[in-house]
């Protein structure tokens, strides 16, 4: 079986962000792969450790040169090989990503029976592109998945779902959306790292040129109003905050 | 202003909240009721759609949605951005060639152009998105519409599921103290690391479920084994916005912030004046949480909420 990782890259999320003109200032900015992607990095090459059928883990970025970053970092983790889909660092939603990434897969030729990718992407703060991944490839998925079980042509997969936790089975090829606790991601070390150097990277082209939606202005968040202290000892503070959540923010 | 599907699945507060929306953008409303409620008859729409989709699969939603859309003819789905709402949304975008304009806080339509707000990097930027000409898809945190308690009489029209046998449930496993997850709570009662221990936790819970919501707690008190991972809020946990957030003895780290940030109100409990919890709140205390959390439990449960 061939088994494919996407990881993105994103802004350390430790790192100062500054807000250019209408923008997102990327000078400065430290690029690393997505804390989410790394688990699909993880769970992919555990596969091909634990299984003799798997053939190749490939890994697939969408971006500027950060994406290298990543699919480096993708690579020095075990992934064979990354493919890097070139777009600049301007601002794309998730549908593009996931559209240049279906059809990335779909001119390519290869067929993956396992596509890997985080639950989140921490830049867009957003969950969609994987289903629209598996949509566009008309395969199932499953998302925010903490326990994988891979068998013959079927991935049996544990998600929480309200509060409880729901087994899927799904048929392949299909996608798997990994969340937090899946696996524990390796640290590669040095070696590994100079390895995947050498390792091939190819870089292609996207299918699309623009995103559907348009981003018109990005602003700081305007933080909520100055917050109310509530003084007294905390008898009278209880009352106080029961009376105000009550009566002047009326959330209770 | 063109016709509106709105989609109410099993979180139906949260579903709600679309119809107001659905309003202020204007156009005809349709509903599209996944699942077998006795609601369907009464939504505010003129046709309400519905199929019988006992538990979701993404699919089998997809399939349904994309059928209400051909039939009600919308250039508009609004949906919440709650856990299935987030899964299903995208699925329909790429099924239908559509737009999606994902976990909006805020929605507008300017002479006939929808512009929404959207949180990004973490939630430390703001970005007002405008959707495409065609078909959008809409996902929209809860809490950032009131829930409508408006009725009406819509015609009720069955969409036939379409079963796909690539996916299938194999078992749900219901939390053995049948408590509610983060994701989707309407109030939420967070501990940090001062908590100091498992049990301590419990005066949280209490405090929550008086309030009718649930419990969450920061990454230290989660690495410090006092709650489990899925009750993490915050950037590298589960991203809430609840009406109501009361954060007890967490100082506000910015991946837990990005994480609580979008909450219609926010109480901290801090003893430390400066905390940066302190700059997002709606109402702060300045006070030991252990000296605080006690006395709101009595008093809440002297004069108990209304149900």
């Amino acid at each position: 079986m061939k088994i494919l990782a996407i990881t993105n890259a994103v802004p350390d999320p430790r790192g100062t962000l500054k807000l250019g003109d209408n923008h997102i200032e990327p000078s400065g900015v430290k690029w690393a792969i997505n804390p989410y992607d790394e688990y699909a990095a993880e769970q992919a090459v555990q596969l091909r450790e634990q299984r003799e059928d798997v053939e190749e883990v490939v890994a697939i970025a969408v971006g500027g040169d950060e994406a290298v970053t990543a699919l480096r970092h993708a690579m020095a983790m075990g992934a064979d090989r990354g493919i890097h889909i070139a777009c600049g660092d301007v601002w794309h939603d998730d549908m593009f990503v996931a559209k240049c990434i279906a059809d990335a897969i779909g001119a390519s030729g290869d067929s993956y029976d396992l596509i890997l990718c985080g639950k989140t992407n921490l830049s867009r703060d957003s969950e969609s592109m994987g289903p629209a991944i598996a949509e566009f490839l008309g395969m199932p998925h499953v998302g925010s998945v903490i326990d994988l079980e891979v068998g013959d042509g079927i991935a049996k997969a544990t998600h929480r779902v309200a509060g409880s936790n729901e087994t899927v089975e799904i048929k392949l090829p299909g996608l798997i959306m990994c969340d937090k606790t899946l696996v524990d991601p390796r640290y590669p070390p040095l070696p590994k790292v100079m390895q995947a150097r050498k390792k091939p990277l190819e870089t292609i082209e996207p299918s699309t040129e623009r995103s559907k939606t348009t981003i018109v202005d990005f602003s700081v968040p305007t933080e909520k109003g100055a917050c109310t202290m509530i003084e007294g000892s905390a008898q009278e503070m209880a009352t106080e905050l029961l009376r105000v959540l009550r009566e002047e923010a009326k959330v209770l | 202003m063109g016709n509106t599907l709105v989609i109410v699945e099993s979180n139906q507060d949260a579903s709600m909240q679309m119809f107001t929306a659905a309003k202020e953008l204007g156009g005809d409303v349709h509903a599209l009721v996944l699942g077998t409620c006795d609601c369907a008859s009464v939504l505010p729409c003129s046709t309400a759609y519905q199929v019988a989709i006992d538990r979701y699969t993404p699919l089998a939603a997809a399939d349904a949605i994309a059928k209400a859309i051909e039939l009600s003819g919308a250039t508009t789905v609004l949906i919440a951005a709650t856990q299935i709402g987030r899964d299903v949304a995208p699925r329909v975008a790429a099924k239908c060639g559509g737009a999606l304009l994902g976990d909006c806080t805020s929605i507008a339509n300017e002479n006939e152009t929808i512009k929404c707000t959207r949180p990004v990097y973490g939630g430390k930027f703001v970005a007002t998105v405008q959707a495409s000409d065609g078909l959008n898809i809409i996902t929209i945190r809860p809490n950032t519409f009131a829930t409508s308690t408006e009725t009406g009489s819509p015609s009720v029209q069955e969409i036939e599921k379409n079963s796909d046998s690539r996916e299938s449930i194999l078992a749900v496993e219901e939390p053995t103290n049948n408590e509610m997850g983060v994701a989707d709570a309407d109030v939420i009662v967070s501990g940090g690391r001062p908590m100091g221990s498992e049990e301590n936790f419990a005066q949280l819970y209490e405090l929550a479920h008086l309030l009718g919501g649930t419990v969450g707690a920061s990454r230290a008190a989660v690495d410090e084994g006092y709650q489990p991972v899925a009750r993490q809020v915050g950037l590298t946990g589960t991203v809430v916005a609840p009406r109501l957030y009361i954060a007890c003895g967490i100082d506000g780290a910015i991946q837990h912030l990005a994480g609580m940030r979008g909450s219609q109100v926010i109480v901290a409990i801090n003893t430390n004046p400066d905390a940066p919890i302190f700059k997002v709140a709606t109402y702060g205390c300045v006070m030991d949480l252990f000296e605080l959390v006690p006395p709101l439990t009595a008093q809440l449960q002297a004069s108990p909420q209304p149900a």
